[in-house]
């Protein structure tokens, strides 16, 4: 059978980028679970999802990134989402997920905002 | 006269005994009135040639037709299949009918002739009774001959029999035309008639294929029946007793008649009786063949029946020991820890085997490579010594691996009492009862796993019943507006939820929730929300407030990826004033004098985030109605429902619904139910359906 999702991440610093092609639905969400759950096991807090190809999310997709936003967040980290093509935010939209996550129109401002974050935080310290 | 002319034609339709008894009873006035008839042929002395011809004749073959419906009258109706059993019979009862009436000649006084006519009156009476005697014989062989060519019909037999019935009343004929050439001609045809009679028994492949036994049995009384026939036949060529004049004055032909039949007689039997001792040395092949495919032929049906894996193993090991003439089998099975367990044995000491067994010898053997091993003896060899220490009788054996999906099951294994006790071909026999066996366990398998399945079914089926019932059974009359809903789960069971509540105040609610993910999961959320919003509704007084308290009791109480969005709306019995509340729900469509809205204050999906996030982002909206103004609540589950050719409802189609013709919600509803379950046309069902419709009714004061 053809995967119906494809996973795959690129790592700049300490962020992971990870890339959806497919669909994320009630059968594929278990995959999107261990994948995120491997690298944050392997403490990648700074997670950015893009949605670029993805072609269709159900609600099941959707639980995914609550399962694990309590436990980056607590890890300094984050996850943040980019590139939805906007049939897929229409629906992370509907549910306000706006309201709780960072969902940026392109992957570069999601990178900018944790670059951002940590320089704040640099600061912070000095 | 009269009262014999009804019983006649009453008899004809009664049963068999009747019209037995009414042949026996025609039969025997015939055989009076033809002995009267010959005292006074015999007292007056008329010896008219015609006369007496034409007498005998009538008589005479009246009596022999008599004769053969009686015989049909005492046949038992043929059973297909059984037919070697049948002829059996028949031949056993003919070879009786024959030798009883050559024990009868033997020990009866020979009836004195003088010049071809009756003695003395002593005669007239014996002669007639061993006349109608020896009749039956050639009776008895047409009827037998006829009866079994036609059983074992080929194409040309009919020909063939036609053939030889002219021949016959041929020899007859010639016989009273020329009796003076006769005896010199009379030969060829008995021949013609043999032979014809020997090529229409051309089927007889039958006696090939007859166990030793049964060949047996079929030689010894075809041997019995050609020798008593051939007796026969030479007492009446030779005029010993009397016979031919007896038969000559009984009726003229009838000589012929049964010499002929002889002929007949013996040529038939010679057919089965020289082909059963031919095919003599493919009897203890085709035997036990025969047994193999009996005893395969029985285990496939044991298959189709048993289910239970100890019962196929039982019957697996009782039919190989028959397959293979073994003294005992048993079969192993082995577990993934490696355990060995007897799960069937026909050995009288189950101990015994069981030690036996666990020496590890035999286990070591059977499991060095997934083939048959074929142990043909025991002596000389120390291994087995343990074996013998158990099982004293055992001198060679064969094992055959039983697999189950490529995966080593177990191990099958007979036993025999004596030093290479199997032949060659036991191995093979065995391969294929242990592939048989595998097919079956396999079977076995399958079935329990679809009875299984079957439960599981039950169980789903009772569990959308259950859910179905927390769903509205009823819509509520409410003033001023008509309320219709429906919901169609995707699977047996769904996550989709809606409800009709009170709050605190009186005032009257509509709810609508979707738990995220879908099948039984969701459904456990479904329900559990269920008794959450009847548990707090009573002390809510605004929707904004029971939401909240419900986002309190599933945020952190539940799995962390799962959700609800949820929507209610709250309607007024006494003003037109409405309230909207969308946690993460999908908007309220309505239509308002034909313009379309669609209403979507800001609110997050419950579960998601802590209620004071929750409750800072949850807004309420407030609006008045006006009359006819529909509204549609609904789940995400239309608008993603797919069509055949994978289009999505979508939210064009959503809005044709509001555009429905109607002021009955009901008729509305079910309008809707049909257009979504028409686009879905053939498609499985992709998501939970549901659809609450409301139609406000009353004119705005």
């Amino acid at each position: 059978m053809e995967e119906k999702l494809k996973i795959s991440h690129r790592l700049k610093e300490e962020i992971a980028l990870v890339d959806l092609i497919g669909q994320l639905d009630a059968h594929t969400a278990p995959l999107l679970e261990t994948y995120l759950q491997n690298l944050i096991s392997d403490k990648f807090f700074k997670i950015i999802v893009n949605f670029r190809g993805l072609d269709y999310i159900s609600s099941a997709g959707l639980g995914v990134f609550m399962s694990f936003i309590e436990e980056v967040r607590a890890g300094n980290g984050d996850i943040k989402l980019s590139d939805m093509p906007s049939k897929i935010f229409k629906i992370f939209d509907l549910l306000g997920f706006p309201l709780l996550y960072e969902i940026t129109d392109k992957e570069d401002e999601a990178i900018e905002s944790f670059l951002n974050l940590n320089k704040a935080k640099e600061i912070n310290e000095q | 006269m009269y009262s014999i002319i009804t019983y006649f034609f009453d008899s004809l339709q009664s049963k068999v005994q009747n019209r037995r008894k009414l042949i026996i009873f025609l039969i025997l006035s015939l055989f009076t009135v033809r002995l009267i008839g010959d005292f006074a042929i015999y007292f007056l002395d008329i010896s008219i040639n015609n006369y007496n011809l034409y007498w005998s004749y009538t008589i005479g073959f009246s009596i022999s037709g008599l004769l053969y419906l009686l015989m049909l009258s005492f046949e038992k109706p043929m059973t297909p299949n059984k037919s070697y059993e049948q002829f059996s019979r028949d031949l056993k009862q003919f070879v009786a009918v024959v030798i009883s009436f050559l024990f009868i000649i033997f020990i009866a006084p020979t009836p004195k002739f003088e010049a071809g006519v009756y003695a003395n009156s002593f005669a007239v009476i014996l002669s007639n009774v061993i006349g109608f005697l020896a009749l039956i014989i050639p009776i008895a062989v047409i009827r037998f001959v006829w009866k079994w060519l036609s059983i074992r019909r080929k194409k040309n037999t009919l020909i063939y029999l036609i053939i030889s019935l002219i021949l016959i009343k041929f020899a007859i004929v010639f016989q009273n035309l020329s009796p003076r050439n006769y005896s010199n001609f009379s030969i060829i045809i008995y021949f013609a008639v043999s032979l014809v009679i020997y090529l229409a028994n051309e089927n007889n492949n039958w006696v090939k294929k007859l166990e030793m036994k049964q060949k047996i049995n079929l030689f010894f009384f075809c041997l019995l029946a050609i020798g008593s026939l051939v007796i026969s036949l030479i007492i009446v060529s030779n005029g010993v007793f009397n016979l031919n004049l007896v038969l000559e004055s009984y009726f003229n032909g009838a000589q012929v008649l049964f010499k002929i039949s002889m002929f007949i007689g013996i040529f038939y039997f010679s057919k089965p009786f020289l082909i059963s001792i031919l095919s003599w040395n493919a009897g203890n092949v085709i035997e036990k063949q025969n047994q193999e495919m009996k005893n395969l032929a029985n285990f496939n049906q044991l298959i189709s029946k048993t289910i239970d894996r100890n019962e196929l193993y039982h019957h697996a090991a009782n039919l190989v020991v028959s397959a293979t003439s073994g003294d005992f089998s048993w079969i192993e099975t082995y577990s993934d820890e490696s355990k060995t367990n007897i799960n069937a044995s026909n050995y009288y000491n189950v101990s015994n085997l069981e030690n036996a067994i666990f020496t590890q010898i035999l286990q070591s053997k059977f499991l060095a490579n997934n083939e048959a091993v074929l142990i043909e003896t025991m002596i000389n060899n120390n291994d087995y010594d343990s074996i013998i220490k158990f099982i004293p009788e055992c001198r060679s054996l064969i094992a055959t691996p039983i697999f189950q999906k490529n995966k080593r099951l177990g191990t099958l294994v007979v036993v025999k009492y004596e030093d290479y006790g199997f032949e060659s071909d036991d191995l093979s026999i065995l391969n294929l009862f242990a592939n048989n066996l595998s097919i079956a366990l396999e079977n076995s398998t399958l079935i329990e796993s679809s009875i299984q399945s079957e439960q599981f079914k039950r169980e789903l089926d009772l569990a959308r019943e259950i859910q179905l019932k927390l769903l509205p059974q009823s819509t509520p009359k409410i003033n001023n507006y008509q309320i219709s809903g429906f919901s169609i789960p995707a699977e047996s069971v769904g996550g989709d939820y809606y409800d009709f509540i009170r709050l605190k105040n009186g005032k009257f609610c509509i709810l609508i929730g979707d738990v995220s993910g879908k099948g039984m999961s969701a459904a456990f959320y479904m329900a559990q929300i269920k008794g959450i919003v009847i548990a707090l509704a009573n002390e809510s007084n605004t929707l904004k407030e029971l939401f909240c308290k419900i986002n309190t009791a599933i945020y952190g109480n539940t799995e962390k990826k799962m959700f609800i969005s949820f929507a209610g709306l709250q309607i007024d019995e006494i003003s037109n004033k409405c309230v909207y509340v969308r946690a993460g729900h999908l908007p309220l469509y309505l239509s308002e004098n034909g313009a379309l809205h669609e209403i979507r204050p800001n609110g997050i999906g419950m579960g998601i985030t802590n209620t004071s996030i929750f409750e800072k982002n949850l807004e309420e909206f407030e609006f008045n109605i006006i009359k006819n103004t529909k509204l549609l609540l609904l789940t995400d589950g239309i608008l993603e429902n797919r069509n055949e050719e994978n289009e999505e409802f979508g939210e064009k189609n959503l809005l044709d619904l509001l555009t429905i013709d109607t002021d009955n919600a009901d008729e509305m509803n079910l309008i809707v139910k049909n257009r979504i379950l028409n686009f879905n046309g053939n498609m499985k069902q992709h998501d939970d359906l549901t659809v609450v419709t409301l139609i406000y009714t009353e004119e705005e004061n």
